[in-house]
């Protein structure tokens, strides 16, 4: 569990918006290089998906998911005072947009200026923000002053301290996927550390550009072709006080989310029901997914290549897509513990 | 400017939501206790520093900025760890949600203010109340309780980013920027060359309008007394009218509440010496703590002095460091001039 929190946090401080993935891809072949088995495979494919594979003949192919990238932004104009016009990458809640502090690929800071309370209209404090009203100031005094920092078409992401609070939760940017990276990565070197004997053709796959919809995780998938597609996510909840409790989707600390259904996809009640029975078997803790909303790479793994049976396991994650989702650490374990039943199972899927 | 960056950073570095300004702990280093003759504390919490000239009869000048910031109460506490709040000073709802605070319980506490994603939301309501908003502690309500209790304080999480060209982003810059500005002109200044007794009070209350020097301006009955605050930054949806701008130095406000002869004079003074400084009309109020101070006592001679700030009351308030060290060297022409101001 240590283990998994350290790397959690490694991998969630890491700048990686979607389409800039290549410092998480590097730093996670780092990781796991030292813990490759003699006859795996571990390659980035030509768009920046990560793959290791540890093949077994005559078995299932077993593809275990996560995507690597992050919502963020990118730098569309610069204003002739300096600060920087910028678009979303990836879906924003524009609200938790204003007053945060951003980083940029090159490491400067800057943060999202908001207009001062006593000078909105009655209109502007009744109206939510719009992204286009927003701007991000860097300290540069002029146009040109900025350009000599930053150039249109830079990243930036939010740049907010990665926090263990209350009674084991962590709030933090990129949660999103990257604590799906972090249990990948783990996995990885228990089963080199264990001498584990998966009983399946597997790949791990670190995707790319999930955020956006036109996910890089579909290319993977066809390369793969995969019988079966474990999705490690981040489940967009609202467990908070005063929500009506059908719409607080799952809660945190009780286990992975499994999903029926959201909106991109349909699961398969085979493997889903496999997952399941394992769980209860070992007394691992999971929860279903109440409420069906979200989507995730599983729609692009099913419909590839000839398809697939997938399954999502979640992570129950408040404030999603902002500087600060929270999850709980308890529920990352038992999504850990839940992958980790199924690649020692004893009746493997056929 | 490093010292001064980090006389700022230690100043914000603690919370002091009005009327518990000082609940957290003395805001003040060694050094700048060291440089002082005299630290009060009034009944209202008033921080009052006092630093004498070494000339006899000499005359007071009192300087004013405020220590308190904007920030919560706890109103109650909620199943699994949620706190229900209520603002302390002017907040915009729209900046909060996924901001981090600090619970000021028993001990401090990490939170983080809740935010319901689009699909999830009920209600009507595109922008949240104070009463939609919780902070999210992470923790059962039975321990939560054990920590926090109503009438607790919570602040945005003290959170200080450096910026190109000496600019800084940070919590509470509304007013410590000034405070700062004070403290750097107290530690700085030689004694030997003040004409004035120098009395600067770092009040309290002013983000709820209670006017918290006033009593202090009464009691001392300074011969002239500076304010000084923030005032809105030229930036992105702000317009030239309504604003000063980073970077060009503190700026003289010209109101119809303060002394037209101090101002006047200062403004004089601030040319001969070749001070960077801008001129802003207030016609009216000045929506600072001249309006408390001006009328205090038989009446008191006043003039505003303000810093440029962007993104006030947000907890990523933006202010360039050049403009508080001219605005403490504009405090040190004011206390060292010979002429009658």
């Amino acid at each position: 569990m240590r283990e998994l929190l350290k790397l959690n946090k490694e991998l969630c401080l890491l700048f990686g918006p979607s389409g800039y993935e290549d410092r998480v891809s590097q730093r996670i072949k780092e990781l796991i290089a030292p813990y490759r088995l003699e006859n795996s495979e571990l390659f980035s494919d030509k768009v920046g998906n990560l793959f290791y594979h540890i093949p077994r003949e005559n078995a299932p192919r077993l593809m275990i998911n996560a995507h690597m990238d992050e919502v963020g932004f990118m730098v569309t104009s610069i204003n002739e005072d300096g600060s920087l016009k910028f678009g979303g990458v990836g879906g924003f809640d524009n609200i938790i947009l204003p007053s945060k502090r951003v980083v940029c690929e090159n490491g400067l800071n800057g943060v999202i200026l908001s207009k001062p309370v006593h000078l909105l209209s009655k209109n502007e404090r009744s109206s939510p923000v719009e992204m286009d009203s927003l701007c991000i100031d860097i300290g540069a005094e002029s146009k040109k002053e900025a350009e000599e920092h930053v150039s249109i078409g830079d990243y930036f992401t939010f740049d907010l301290p990665y926090v263990e609070f209350g009674e084991g939760l962590i709030c933090s940017k990129a949660l999103d996927d990257r604590l799906g990276c972090a249990v990948m990565v783990r996995l990885i070197m228990e089963i080199k550390e264990k001498h584990l004997d998966v009983p399946y053709d597997l790949y791990f796959a670190f995707t790319c550009r999930e955020e956006l919809g036109y996910s890089a995780c579909f290319g993977a998938s066809e390369r793969i072709k995969p019988d079966y597609g474990i999705i490690i996510e981040s489940k967009a909840v609202s467990d908070i006080y005063g929500v009506d409790e059908e719409r607080q989707v799952a809660s945190l600390g009780e286990g992975g989310v499994i999903s029926y259904a959201d909106r991109g996809t349909i699961y398969s009640r085979e493997l889903i029901e496999h997952i399941m029975a394992l769980c209860d078997k070992k007394e691992i803790k999971y929860q279903v997914n109440k409420f069906v909303s979200g989507g995730n790479d599983s729609a692009n793994i099913q419909k590839s290549a000839g398809g697939a049976k997938v399954s999502v396991i979640s992570s129950a994650s408040r404030y999603i897509h902002s500087s600060s989702n929270v999850i709980h650490k308890n529920d990352m374990k038992s999504i850990y513990q839940a992958v980790y039943a199924v690649l020692t199972d004893e009746n493997p899927l056929k | 400017m490093t010292q001064l960056k980090e006389r700022l950073r230690a100043l914000c570095s603690i919370s002091t939501v009005s009327g518990f300004e000082l609940a957290q702990g003395c805001v003040l280093t060694d050094e700048e206790k060291a440089s002082l003759d005299e630290i009060k504390v009034d009944k209202m919490g008033n921080l009052i520093l006092v630093k004498k000239s070494k000339k006899q009869g000499a005359k007071k000048l009192m300087l004013d900025a405020h220590l308190d910031i904007i920030g919560f109460m706890v109103t109650e506490i909620c199943e699994k760890g949620f706190l229900r709040v209520v603002n302390i000073g002017g907040l915009d709802t729209r900046v909060l949600p996924a901001t981090h605070v600090t619970i000021n319980g028993k001990e401090k506490l990490f939170g983080v203010i809740t935010s319901t994603p689009p699909h999830l939301r009920t209600g009507e309501s595109k922008v949240p109340k104070i009463e939609d908003l919780f902070i999210d502690t992470g923790m059962s309500k039975e321990k939560l309780e054990e920590i926090v209790s109503i009438g607790d304080t919570a602040s945005f999480s003290p959170i200080f980013t450096p910026l190109l060209n000496n600019y800084v982003s940070g919590v509470g810059l509304d007013d410590k920027s000034c405070a700062c500005a004070i403290l750097d002109f107290l530690c700085s200044v030689d004694s030997e060359k003040l004409e004035y007794d120098v009395y600067a009070i770092l009040s309290v209350q002013e983000e709820v309008g209670r006017g918290g020097p006033a009593r202090v301006a009464f009691e001392l009955d300074p011969d002239i007394a500076i304010i000084t605050d923030v005032n809105f930054a030229k930036q992105e949806g702000v317009s030239s009218e309504e604003s000063i701008q980073c970077g060009k130095g503190p700026s003289v406000d010209i109101s119809s509440l303060c002394d037209r002869r101090l101002t006047k004079n200062i403004i004089k003074l601030f040319k001969e010496n070749s001070l960077e400084h801008q001129i802003i009309c207030e016609a009216g109020r000045t929506g600072t703590n001249n309006e408390c101070i001006s009328i205090s006592a038989q009446g008191i001679r006043t003039a505003v002095l303000s810093l440029p700030l962007k993104s006030m009351h947000t907890p990523s308030e933006v202010v360039r460091l050049e403009d508080i060290k001219a605005l403490s060297r504009a405090f040190e022409l004011i206390a060292t001039a010979k002429e009658e101001l």
